[in-house]
């Protein structure tokens, strides 16, 4: 269909007022990280520091172990991601592939856990990994981030859009459940599980709240908490270091996001929300 | 399909315990703390029956927590659920081009942490140096102490939580705006309705189902993603003035230190969380039109 | 023949809704049945049930007379060609075929020897490396049926393989079909809703409606001697004629008309009196001066090979009158004639045949 182009200005408009309120921030977290401490308040709107400087992020790599906070933060979320996407694949493959008594009812259950507020369960939970004497570990953090109602949900809406014949045809063949799912199910995902891991992965090494309960040791600490050393009570004037942290802490979501925005979105937009 | 039913339980079986361990023990947890006064190390705990949830109840200060919460909530409310749907329909059926960069673009800030988000504005908002105050100095107008004053602070946290949120909600109802067949906008159309008439009469209802799940998950994780910034930039302050239904109950269980008190406005929140999905799951989801 | 595959009583209910109900049939070794019927009958299910892909609520099923209930579906050595094909995507042609050869962790040489031997009968051998989504419709339906033969299986069920097949596909895919059942003579269960493919195909047809047998009988029988009324009206095209008719004093009143019965057949509609009478296109004769049966002609169908008329009878029944020859004007016809050898007679209450004088 051929349209009008004019006829659709003040839409684009609109969008790009959108693009531009969204892309600012980052884009001024950027440029302010490489601004040296005089820039950062006499240039503060400019988009581009001349000269730039590495200073910044010179800086934070010598005072702080910024090298051992990216570890701590990528053990955590690759260790959660993979455990994560295990679980949804094999609970959302049970509700896909057996037909069960009060199968709704455990899955909606499931479900529900997405909806309870995190600040409901920091309590107990925190109790009980001081019980299991886990304070301070990663294991500590990962434990309750190992399941997610949310994917399996997702899980189980990609799993549906095979078309059930294939699933018979292989029952048909003799293979077994675990055969139907690592055979002919598994391969057929691939793609959605690939995308639906970057998610994972990304909201884990984004997360900040049970993380900062469970690890107290500054030496344990992920960089999401790291940031928060750059916040001083009277607004502070380090800018330019903390930008570059924050810079540092997005780096890995926006280069997967950079890779596979389409991949991530088409899951989205595939999976529907309500089934 | 296979009727070996056994099977099942298998592969539920690890989602299944980590579930109960993780979080729907933890609500029976938190109700039994409710009955008791404790402080989180002392060997003993005192019951003191419904006491904990007199004094939540009597407290003035629940009526200030509920006040912010609603003003949270109404503002988010615009910010991620009416804005999102509108941008939504915009870019699926009222622009052809560049679609799939707005798209992209949009949905960036959603992949950044609620940690960066929160310091990026911070700096933003500084009332002295910061970006927006120059922006506001061109118009000769002083920038306010954002996180100081009391609702401004709520409008500022919620502006860091549309700004992450925004491109997410988007997508979620961009599916929706797209899964509306074209056929019947084209015949709407060949009738000469105005856009207007088309939004109204085809995709408001044909796109009500996902609608609701946004505002739905608005408004329940909204509350969530609020914790961040409130206790990076804000500890609830100045006064109170920031915190809210989910945010107290991180402070009194680990800022006051009164596990019963906090245990008390989580089974609170608890109640009122059932009771928004049970009210939107009986009066809501009745109205609107599911494909299936 | 024996009997392969047997069902006694067997009901299948959703819920309460009942989509078959009190199956018994009996299959024999090396036929080939035809499952018939318009969507909704209970086919489907019937084939499934075999399969073990659905379960059985009451009744029994036998297997070279075992029980088989609760067998699973993957231990009854069924070759099954699914109506989507159900092809793995994800595989080519080699592996899609030989997927289940592989599961049963035959010899390598054996799943060689029985891939290639399908392959070389389905005309494939080119297409061996080929991912699925390169082949064609009917090239995608030779696979199917490729992946069910090589299993060597004795069961060998088909849910409407030709149904996503162009015209004139379907034709030689159908031809091709019942080779490959002479070849191996597995006890073959077909369903479909077509009932060319049921007449061209079948040693037995199975007629079913809202989930019960109608009849089970060859094609031929099936044409000419229909059980009831429902299976006169769902096979052939145009259908049967169905004309209300009423038996009294000897004599037949049918759409006005007043014909006189033989007497062989007096004995048979001895003691009924309102019936319905079924007639054929084809076996109604034109008659251009006098006629057992008066009609007018309200239109004309010529087909090249064939002449469809549509005719009205004085009482405002209509019917159609099919001949093959192109040479007769039907406009000019007034009436038609009839063999009593060709008619079938269904009670009008039941609906169900009364008999044929033989």
């Amino acid at each position: 269909m051929k349209t009008n182009f004019s006829k659709e200005i003040i839409w684009h408009g609109l969008l790009w007022l959108a693009v531009v309120v969204m892309l600012w921030p980052v884009v001024f977290m950027l440029s302010t990280s490489f601004k040296d401490l005089n820039q950062v308040f006499t240039a503060t709107l400019n988009p581009l520091p001349w000269p730039p400087t590495l200073n910044n992020y010179l800086l934070v790599l010598e005072d702080f172990p910024l090298l051992t906070y990216i570890w701590n933060t990528l053990k955590i979320a690759v260790g959660v991601t993979l455990f994560k996407v295990g679980t949804s694949i094999l609970a959302a493959f049970a509700f896909v592939y057996y037909s069960f008594r009060y199968k709704e009812i455990v899955f909606n259950s499931m479900l529900l856990t997405f909806f309870i507020p995190i600040t409901v369960l920091i309590m107990p939970n925190y109790l009980l990994m001081s019980q299991l004497g886990l304070l301070n570990t990663t294991l500590g953090v990962m434990l309750p981030g190992l399941v997610d109602g949310m994917g399996i949900f997702l899980m189980r809406q990609t799993m549906r859009s095979i078309p059930k014949a294939l699933l018979e045809a292989a029952v048909l063949d003799g293979a077994g459940p675990w055969q139907v799912l690592t055979r002919v199910v598994l391969p057929l995902i691939k793609p959605s599980v690939f995308s639906i891991g970057i998610l994972f992965f990304i909201n884990s090494w984004n997360e900040y709240f049970w993380p900062l309960l469970v690890l107290q040791d500054k030496a344990n600490y992920t960089l999401p908490l790291a940031l928060q050393m750059f916040i001083s009570a009277e607004g502070g004037s380090e800018w330019g270091i903390a930008m570059a942290v924050a810079t540092l802490t997005s780096l890995p979501p926006l280069l997967l996001y950079g890779f596979c925005q389409k991949f991530i979105i088409n899951t989205f937009m595939q999976a529907g929300v309500k089934g | 399909m296979s009727r070996n039913n056994r099977g099942a339980i298998l592969y539920l079986l690890p989602t299944a315990i980590l579930f109960i361990v993780f979080y729907y023990w933890p609500l029976v947890q938190n109700l039994y703390l409710s009955f008791f006064s404790w402080n989180m190390v002392s060997p003993t705990l005192k019951y003191v029956g419904l006491e904990n949830f007199a004094s939540v109840l009597q407290s003035s200060e629940l009526l200030k927590i509920l006040l912010n919460t609603c003003v949270f909530l109404l503002i988010m409310l615009v910010l991620n659920f009416i804005l999102p749907y509108f941008y939504a329909y915009i870019l699926g059926h009222l622009v052809h081009h560049w679609t799939s960069f707005y798209r992209s673009a949009l949905f960036l800030p959603a992949t950044l942490s609620l940690a960066v988000a929160s310091i990026l504005f911070l700096w933003i908002y500084n009332p002295l140096a910061g970006p927006l105050s120059i922006i506001l100095g061109w118009a000769d107008l002083d920038s306010p102490r954002w996180f100081k004053e009391n609702y401004l602070v709520i409008f500022a946290i919620c502006t860091i939580i549309g700004w992450k949120v925004f491109g997410y909600n988007l997508i979620i109802m961009l599916a929706a705006m797209v899964a509306v067949p074209r056929e019947m906008i084209e015949a709407a159309k060949l009738e000469n309705a105005s856009n207007w008439v088309i939004f109204k009469k085809i995709i408001l209802p044909m796109t009500s189902s996902t609608a609701i799940y946004v505002f739905t998950i608005t408004i329940v994780f909204g509350l969530q993603y609020v914790l961040v910034p409130v206790n990076m930039l804000t500890q609830g302050g100045p006064n109170q003035g920031s915190s809210n239904l989910v945010y107290i109950i991180y402070q009194y269980a680990f800022v006051f230190f009164q596990t019963g008190k906090a245990a008390a406005y989580a089974v609170l929140t608890m109640v009122c969380y059932a009771l928004f999905l049970y009210v939107k799951n009986k009066y809501l989801e009745k109205k609107v039109y599911y494909e299936n | 023949m024996e009997n392969s595959i047997v069902f006694t009583h067997v009901n299948k209910a959703y819920g309460n809704n009942l989509v078959v109900e009190d199956l018994n049939l009996e299959i024999r070794r090396g036929e080939r049945l035809i499952l018939l019927g318009p969507s909704g009958c209970g086919k489907t299910t019937t084939l499934r049930m075999i399969a073990g892909l659905e379960e059985i609520t009451s009744g029994e099923l036998y297997m070279e007379g075992r029980l088989v209930n609760k067998l699973e579906p993957g231990l009854r050595n069924i070759a099954m060609v699914f109506q989507s094909y159900a092809l793995f995507p994800h595989m080519t042609v080699w592996e899609n075929i030989t997927f289940g050869l592989r599961l049963q962790k035959l010899a390598e040489e054996e799943i060689n020897r029985r891939g290639e031997q399908a392959l070389e009968i389905l005309h494939l051998a080119d297409y061996k490396q080929k991912k699925t989504h390169e082949l064609s419709g009917g090239q995608k339906q030779r696979v199917a049926l490729c992946r069910a033969l090589v299993k060597h299986s004795p069961y060998f069920l088909l849910d409407e393989p030709l149904s996503n097949l162009d015209a004139q596909l379907r034709q030689q895919a159908r031809t091709e079909l019942v080779r490959l059942h002479e070849m191996f003579r597995p006890t073959m269960i077909y369903v479909t809703h077509d009932q060319i493919e049921a007449m061209t195909v079948a040693d037995r047809i199975v007629v079913m409606n809202k989930g019960k047998v109608q009849q089970i009988d060859t094609p031929e029988n099936i044409y000419r001697h229909p059980a009831n009324t429902f299976v006169a009206g769902f096979i052939g095209s145009p259908a049967m004629n169905l004309f209300q008719g009423t038996y009294a004093g000897g004599e037949l009143y049918l759409g006005g008309c007043i014909v006189s019965v033989p007497e062989e057949w007096k004995s048979l509609l001895a003691g009924h009196r309102d019936i319905c009478v079924g007639l054929r296109p084809e076996a109604c004769i034109p008659k251009f001066t006098e006629a057992m049966v008066n009609c007018t002609v309200e239109f004309m169908e010529n087909t090249g090979n064939l002449q469809t008329a549509s005719l009205r009878l004085p009482n405002g029944e209509g019917c159609f009158l099919q001949v093959s020859n192109l040479r007769v004007d039907l406009t000019q016809l007034v009436g038609f004639d009839f063999d009593w050898s060709n008619i079938s007679l269904f009670d009008a209450a039941t609906g169900m045949n009364i008999g044929y004088v033989r």
